[in-house]
């Protein structure tokens, strides 16, 4: 068996509204082991970008435990938080995700230089790797605006991948691509999984689910089905 | 700054920069603006003094001024030139004459002078500056009056009437500016002067002495006016508003030059607060737009460090530009404000100059205030986690209990009560807004109650202290039944006679100063004190007298205090007529520049039996019925021709009446009144800058909002009266605003002012003002939210509900 | 107005194209959509993201421009009114629910069902007043009416979304995932709501990713890469 590289046990997160609080999550408890390929679904509402989002260190539970890698996440700062994710995630948003003033190449360049890795030629290498393997490298010196929203999410996936980090969350990652580039990208992930990587993906098309290797379900704040396929 | 330029991050500036010019634009003339106003400001302000001491320091101004009867020949001249406590001396033939460009033009005063040699001068220098010195007939006339070279004037010189051709213009450093409401002065030759006058003295000696302080000065005059005296000149100083003894470093223009430079420096702070605040009102603005960014960023690793470096480049780079802009126009802006100030004091602005101190603050403040005054928000936008910058829980804010009061008043329009909750919904935005606006407001009434204040104690404040409107001097004094024949003339209503006497003052810690005592009749008609401190005086007062308060203020006089005063003898057989205590019982205000408002009231009995010279009288007030100052000037001339017939000879002056002598001492302020509505009027466009700014801000914040709106059926016109009637509800805020503090700041500015230039107020505020500011800060409020509505507007509805 | 209703359908939307600049590029989000509704349908449009749906609910709601096509409800091709017209059309004509509920926050729930009626000018103020509070009631918020939206729960947002959409008794009601932000509980009233207003006639088109609630509707309409890919209706025809 290999390492246990996310443990979360017993997140429960609140969110104030009003003078009252809603709990959004009740109870988390799961782990995922190196080289897993995880796909959280879920109705939206369900709990699971909240989920998601304790995980990558952009929200913190409202009680217990969430470790990814070696770092117990509740107890780092922002700004801790910001360096961790520089060398340990890649993090791949529905909706925000590209720099507007960067090109492409630019926004995969971009995590690289703010965690001071590599030198700058292999960096511009790295980049081209990167663009070539999400179908981007014609329109590498491209700003975002003059690319498709799938385009953005493809240039957004090769960033991810930027600094080679050990595991790599998604959220909704193909949603506004065709099915083609879908397709594409869904080899992508396969491909980092297979290369020993953690990939994570929140997504709520049941299909794209079915071929990953474990799937999690959420419904309502609390895991309804926790099911791992050998086929993956 | 490696974070910044050591990475791709350079593109995404050069991004914010480039890709946004309009945004860049707006930014950088925000901060252009505000550096401008100051380098100009504080740059005019420095050049202007350096232009004044360079005009000043020319002159070789003397310091002791005599005027001696009977005017002086060669031989006084000598002997003074050999005085060795005396440094130079120099001296002018004077007389007071009128004159007219046209026959068909009235007859205007004007003084007549001569020098010995004009090639030669020693003292008050006079330069040259078109045409030739005065020769033969020729005259030469000070300059900006309107008179050229070759132009031909009428003089009327002790009832005759001479045409003299003009052969040159003069620039008299030391004369009032036509500018400046100064009457002509005609040049001509000793030879000419004596041929047209009769007289061949000199009425008027200057003297210079070495290592000038008042002291020593005086102990000159002193002993000067001794010597004169003994040698039977009778020596009076040299004008009724002037010291005999005057500190050669300080011109008369000096009190203008402060009172200026006080309201300029007053007018720079604030345009550097407003500056600062536009600043922070954009940078804000910019933050909030890129929050989402800032949420992308730092999840792919970017520390809060590396993002502050981000936007604080961004803003130096605003900065940068702005200074480029911004400093060689206020070069320019400062020389063009410093020449307009010089020639309106009819002075000669130097070349142009580049004032390196306002430079160097005006290059501050574009490039170190933005960064400051930028790291609160972006320091703010940095520590903004993740979460919060990429979440969309449906519509973001909450209400407050305004909201819950609005919520109640269900007569209320939705869309009002939504204006007035949008108005109040960010309580720091809210302080902002009406630092800027309010602050505006507060300036701009507090600036015109000052102006209001200027012109009311220059204006009615003078008609109210002198209800008499005419008031004419006699040359030499006149019994009581000459004066009073004027009474039976149609139109007069009443006559007051007075005596007003140079006389010499010397306080118990021994400074002396000349001045002008006017004896009244008690109880007077003609004179309504307004009183400052202690008492009018009384009907049994005998030597008792009251001086204007900003004499007092300089020679530290209090109500009670024993002063010694001494009237000059008539017959010159002996020096003093009178030398006794008398007491100060009151001190009152007069709305005269400090230099003319040298003078006091004693009881006008006591005051005719010291000076030993009967009852007889030197000036006389008129009261004529209400009327128009053209009416009131008319009447003036008629009792002068009336008094000429009568044999009673009355000084040459333009200020016969009230009117004039106020419309003069307003001319005085006219600058300081000028430059304080300039700054009134930048106020009000910087306020109405910021509003537009932060009603900016809330469409970008609210476009969900307005999407909703929108979706649910509200209009165009609607979604307009949400900003316009915001807008406006901010505009009634700032008037409040205004309500409340501009009554004590006006107050505050008005004593400084008054008391830079030297003048007593009587302080008044402007309700005008006031309602100006309420018509104003609406226009404002409306104009301001007018811009972001159509922005709001403009949005495609699907763009404002879309999630990005 | 519609008085060839026997003939015209309520809805009917023709050839629609819809494209999106995104810099020099043009992406297609619609690319020939046709179909007509009957007045008093409970229509699902379904399909994964991106595949023009939302476009297409923006497109009937006239909050976006369409490239090119028409389309007409209840005979009027609401395209070719101008942005006032809209409003006033959408003010009185349509009801709107949003995925995340989108009240006014600074107004209490009974101001926001109110606003749409006093941006209509429809009814005198205090019939304004006593309609909202029925409609809140209906909701089952009755007693949350004076209460801003940030102190009651997404579903009871949700809820009194719903009958701000009623506000002007609009024969049409949109719904852009009413339930998408919900626990399944709250989803559950909010669909019943929905399907009592289709019950009662009111012609009901709601974009939804769930597939369980769309199956138990009426009528689907499955969009995928800008194209109807399915409609039951036709189906059910053919």
């Amino acid at each position: 068996m290999s390492e246990i590289v996310i443990d979360v046990q017993n997140v429960v997160k609140r969110f104030p509204v009003g003078d009252r609080e809603i709990t959004v999550l009740k109870g988390i408890t799961f782990q995922v082991r190196a080289g897993e390929f995880v796909a959280i679904v879920g109705q939206s509402g369900s709990g699971k970008s909240t989920l998601l989002n304790m995980l990558t260190g952009v929200d913190r539970p409202s009680s217990g435990m969430v470790r990814v890698g070696q770092q117990l996440l509740p107890n780092l700062s922002e700004n801790e938080l910001a360096l961790w994710r520089r060398h340990e995630v890649g993090i791949i948003f529905q909706f925000f995700n590209l720099v507007p003033g960067l090109t492409l190449a630019q926004n995969v360049r971009l995590p690289m230089e703010l965690a001071g890795k590599y030198t700058p030629a292999e960096r511009s290498q790295r980049v081209m790797q990167l663009l070539e393997q999400v179908d981007l490298a014609d329109r590498a010196d491209w700003l975002p605006s003059r690319v498709s929203g799938g385009d953005q999410q493809r240039a957004a996936i090769a960033r991810a991948d930027a600094n080679q980090p050990p595991i790599i969350f998604g959220d909704e990652p193909t949603g506004r691509q065709d099915p083609r580039s879908a397709e594409a990208c869904f080899a992508l992930f396969q491909r980092w999984v297979a290369a020993g990587k953690t990939v994570l993906l929140v997504t709520h098309s049941r299909e794209l689910a079915a071929r990953t290797g474990r799937t999690i379900e959420i419904a309502d704040g609390r895991i309804v089905r926790d099911e791992v396929r050998s086929h993956a | 700054m490696r974070d910044v330029f050591g990475t791709v991050l350079r593109y995404k500036l050069w991004f914010d920069l480039w890709g946004a010019r309009q945004r860049t634009l707006q930014a950088v003339l925000t901060i252009a603006i505000g550096a401008f106003a100051v380098g100009t400001i504080l740059g005019a302000k420095q050049g202007v003094t350096i232009d004044t001491k360079a005009a000043w320091s020319t002159v070789e101004a003397p310091s002791i001024l005599l005027r001696v009867n009977p005017p002086a020949d060669d031989q006084l001249l000598e002997a003074l030139r050999n005085r060795p406590e005396l440094l130079k001396v120099d001296a002018q033939m004077e007389q007071a004459i009128v004159w007219r460009p046209s026959p068909d033009e009235p007859w205007q005063p004007a003084t007549l002078i001569a020098r010995d040699d004009y090639e030669q001068q020693e003292l008050n220098l006079l330069l040259l500056e078109e045409g030739e010195w005065p020769f033969g007939r020729s005259v030469a006339v000070e300059r900006r009056f309107g008179v050229e070279v070759g132009d031909r004037l009428e003089l009327q010189i002790n009832d005759r009437r001479i045409e003299v051709p003009v052969g040159g213009t003069i620039y008299n450093r030391v004369a009032m500016a036509a500018s400046l409401g100064g009457d002509l002065v005609v040049y001509t030759t000793r030879e000419r002067f004596s041929k047209m006058t009769g007289q061949t003295g000199f009425s008027t000696i200057f003297a210079a002495v070495d290592n000038y302080s008042f002291e020593t000065a005086t102990q000159i005059y002193s002993k000067l006016y001794n010597d004169l005296s003994e040698q039977g000149f009778s020596l009076l100083p040299a004008a009724f508003d002037r010291s005999p003894v005057v500190d050669p470093q300080r011109a008369w223009f000096e009190e203008l030059i402060t009172g200026i430079g006080l309201v300029m420096q007053v007018v720079s702070a604030i345009a550097m607060g407003l500056s600062l605040l536009l600043i922070y009102t954009t940078v804000t603005a910019i933050i909030t737009q890129q929050t989402a960014q800032i949420g992308e960023l730092k999840a792919i690793g970017a520390s809060s460090r590396q993002i502050v470096y981000v936007y604080l480049c961004l803003v130096a780079a605003y900065g940068l530009m702005a200074a480029l802009i911004s400093a060689p126009l206020s070069v320019i802006g400062a020389n063009l404000l410093r020449i307009v100030l010089i020639t309106r004091l009819g002075l000669d602005a130097g070349p142009p100059h580049i004032s390196w101190g306002p430079l160097a603050i005006q290059l501050a403040l574009c490039i170190f205030a933005p960064i400051l005054i930028a790291l609160f928000p972006i320091l703010r936008g940095a520590r903004i986690t993740v979460r919060e910058a990429i979440s969309f829980y449906g519509l973001s804010s909450t209400g407050n209990r305004i909201d819950i009061v609005l919520a109640r008043l269900v007569w209320l329009s939705r869309v009002v009560s939504m204006a007035i909750s949008n108005a109040f919904r960010n309580p720091s935005r809210l302080v902002l807004t009406q630092l800027a606006l309010g602050g505006a407001g507060v300036t701009l009434v507090a600036v015109l109650s000052t102006q209001a204040t200027l012109y009311y104690t220059s204006g009615d404040l003078m008609h109210s202290i002198y209800p008499f409107e005419v008031q004419l001097d006699t040359k030499r004094p006149v019994s009581l039944a000459q004066l009073s024949k004027a009474a039976d003339l149609p139109g007069v209503e009443r006559i007051e006679v007075w005596q007003t006497l140079s006389v010499v003052l010397e306080t118990a810690d021994g400074h002396s100063r000349a001045l002008q005592l006017n004896g009244v009749p008690l109880p007077s008609q003609a004179y309504r004190p307004q009183l400052y401190a202690g008492r009018w005086l009384q009907a049994d007062d005998t030597y008792a007298l009251t001086l204007v308060e900003s004499l007092a203020t300089q020679l530290n006089i209090e109500v009670g205090d024993k002063v010694k005063i001494a009237i000059p003898s008539r017959d010159g057989r002996t020096v003093w007529a009178s030398e006794r205590e008398w007491e100060v019982v009151g001190i009152v205000l007069e709305p005269y520049l400090r230099n003319l408002s040298r003078f006091g009231f004693a009881p006008r009995d006591t005051l005719i039996e010291e000076a030993q010279f009967g009852q007889r009288f030197t000036r006389v007030q008129i009261q004529i019925p209400a009327a128009t100052g053209q009416n009131a000037a008319q009447i003036a001339s008629a009792l002068r021709d009336f008094y000429d017939r009568q044999g009673v000879e009355m000084y040459t002056t333009m200020n016969d009446t009230v009117a004039e002598r106020s419309e003069m001492e307003a001319s005085n302020l006219d600058v300081i009144a000028m430059l304080l509505l300039a700054i009134a009027v930048i106020m009000a466009a910087v306020g109405g800058v910021a509003l537009s700014g932060v009603l900016q801000i809330s469409v970008l914040e609210r476009r969900r909002e307005i999407g909703v709106l929108r979706a649910i059926g509200a209009t165009p016109r609607v979604v307009r009266s949400l900003f316009v009637i915001e807008g406006l509800i901010l505009g009634w805020l700032s008037w409040l605003v205004a309500l409340a503090l501009s009554y004590p700041v006006g107050l505050l500015l008005s004593r400084m002012l008054a008391s830079t230039i030297g003048i007593s107020i009587v302080y008044q505020y402007s309700w005008g003002g006031l309602l100006f500011w309420f018509v104003l800060a609406s226009v404002i409020g409306v104009c301001a939210s007018l811009a972001p509505a159509q922005r709001a507007i403009n949005a495609n509805v699907q763009e404002s509900l879309a999630y990005e | 107005m519609s008085s060839n209703q026997h003939t015209e359908p309520f809805i009917r939307v023709q050839q629609l194209y819809k494209n999106y600049q995104v810099g020099t590029s043009i992406i297609p989000a619609l690319q020939g959509v046709s179909f007509t509704i009957q007045r008093g349908e409970f229509v699902a449009v379904v399909g994964p993201s991106g595949s023009g749906k939302s476009t297409l609910l923006n497109l009937i709601a006239a909050v976006d421009s369409l490239t090119s096509g028409e389309v007409v409800i209840d005979g009027r091709s609401i395209h070719r009114l101008n942005e006032t017209e809209r409003a006033r059309w959408r003010g009185v004509s349509l009801g709107i629910v949003f995925q995340f509920f989108q009240m006014m926050p600074t107004m209490t729930l009974l101001a926001n069902v109110m606003l749409p009626m006093e941006l209509a000018g429809r009814y005198s103020p205090s019939q304004r007043r006593k309609r909202a509070t029925e409609l809140l009631e209906r909701v089952g918020l009755g007693d949350h009416i004076h209460k801003l939206p940030s102190r009651v729960s997404g579903g009871q947002q949700q809820r009194a979304a719903i009958a701000r959409a009623l506000a002007n008794d609009p024969p049409l009601i949109l719904g852009d995932e009413p339930t998408g932000n919900l626990d399944s509980g709250s989803a559950e009233v909010i669909f019943s709501l929905f399907s009592e207003l289709a019950a009662a006639g009111t012609t009901v088109l709601m974009v939804t990713q769930d597939e369980e609630l769309a199956a138990r509707m009426p009528r689907r309409i499955t969009l995928a890469e800008g194209r109807i890919v399915r409609d039951s209706a036709e189906a059910a025809h053919a």
